[in-house]
């Protein structure tokens, strides 16, 4: 129990049957007369305050399926779509690179794969990806569902997309969501 | 209580307190940094003809060349106007909207499926500007389904 509230228990308890409010206000003001020096600020209503904040927060960074932080590498158009995420496999294409959840694949270079395989490397690694969610499938876990999140700079040549895009259907990855930041105009 | 003589002492919450601000000034600094995302389902890229096999229903493709953007029937050949300005990043594509709207009007059974196509040195922003474009209008719908077929000098 809280000081304050033991405080206001004590008052209570001793306030004898019959008392009209009038005598007991003044009681009370004779009370705080008497305990009138502050011994301490009280910090457990502000503790309360803070965690109900903190919980609050926490819930709603929570809410959002997929959070990516926006930089000079990275940084999706803005759309005036207002469909909500759905989760899936991230494909993401920034300026520089190709990650498919969120482990870099391939490397780019004026918008050409770098590495040796070239776009293969991103079908390779879907391909992974789309056999350990098969296998998590088929030991009870959620089904394969050919649902991918692409997540693109507002730069990236169409040349790009249309290449990952390609990878990720010979993949069986056959659903496919731009994320695009909300707030576009019309 | 304090001042009990010996008993227990009273909980010091301050460095709680402490952990407790901290806490919040990194959930609200991260928070800020966050942006606001949505999602637009698009159907496959297609190699070849675009527009999903063996659709019936004639469908309009929006093919985003280099400096301007035009209209073909079924893939083929072009609607028989002239070329549309390019949509500019800051602002509505409200040419691009108001001629979708006049060919939805005037083919009544066209496909809700539109083909968007583009060079292959078009930024992806002008495909998502695009998709906005030919989403809806102050009317309703237009074309809520869109396919993304390859790039035109692939």
């Amino acid at each position: 129990m809280t000081p304050s509230a033991t405080h206001s228990s004590e008052i209570h308890d001793s306030t004898p049957s019959g008392e009209s409010d009038d005598e007991m206000m003044m009681r009370r003001r004779k009370h705080a007369k008497v305990g009138s020096a502050v011994e301490g600020l009280n910090l457990t209503a502000m503790m309360d305050i803070f965690t109900i904040i903190l919980v609050f927060l926490i819930k709603q960074y929570e809410a959002a399926p997929q959070n990516i932080t926006l930089s000079e590498d990275l940084s999706p158009p803005l759309s005036t779509t207002t469909a909500e995420m759905v989760p899936g496999v991230s494909l993401i294409i920034s300026k520089t690179s190709v990650m498919v959840d969120n482990k870099r694949i391939v490397v780019l270079a004026d918008g050409k794969p770098t590495g040796t395989e070239g776009w293969g490397a991103v079908g390779k690694a879907l391909g992974a990806r789309r056999e350990t969610i098969k296998y998590i499938g088929d030991h009870g876990g959620s089904q394969f569902d050919g649902n991918v999140m692409v997540i693109a700079d507002e730069k990236t040549p169409y040349d790009v997309v249309s290449n990952v895009l390609y990878q990720a259907g010979k993949e069986q990855f056959t659903t496919y969501r731009l994320i695009l930041r909300a707030g576009g105009t019309e | 209580m304090a001042g009990g003589g010996g008993g227990t002492e009273e909980l010091n919450l301050v460095p709680y307190l402490d952990i407790m601000v901290n806490l919040i000034m990194f959930m609200v600094v991260v928070t800020a940094y966050l942006v606001q995302l949505k999602e637009a389902p698009i159907i496959a890229p297609t190699y070849g003809g675009a527009g999903g096999g063996g659709e019936q229903a004639p469908f309009i493709t929006v093919a985003i060349a280099t400096t301007e953007i035009n209209l073909l029937a079924g893939g083929a050949g072009a609607m028989g106007a002239e070329p549309l300005p390019k949509c500019v990043m800051k602002g509505p594509c409200t040419a691009l909207t108001k001629r979708l709207r006049e060919l939805r009007t005037a083919i009544p059974d066209v496909s809700e499926n539109l083909v968007v196509t583009a060079d292959k040195t078009v930024p992806y922003w002008e495909i998502v500007k695009v998709m906005d474009a030919a989403r809806s209008d102050k009317q309703g719908p237009l074309f809520p389904a869109i396919t993304l077929a390859t790039s035109l000098s692939q």
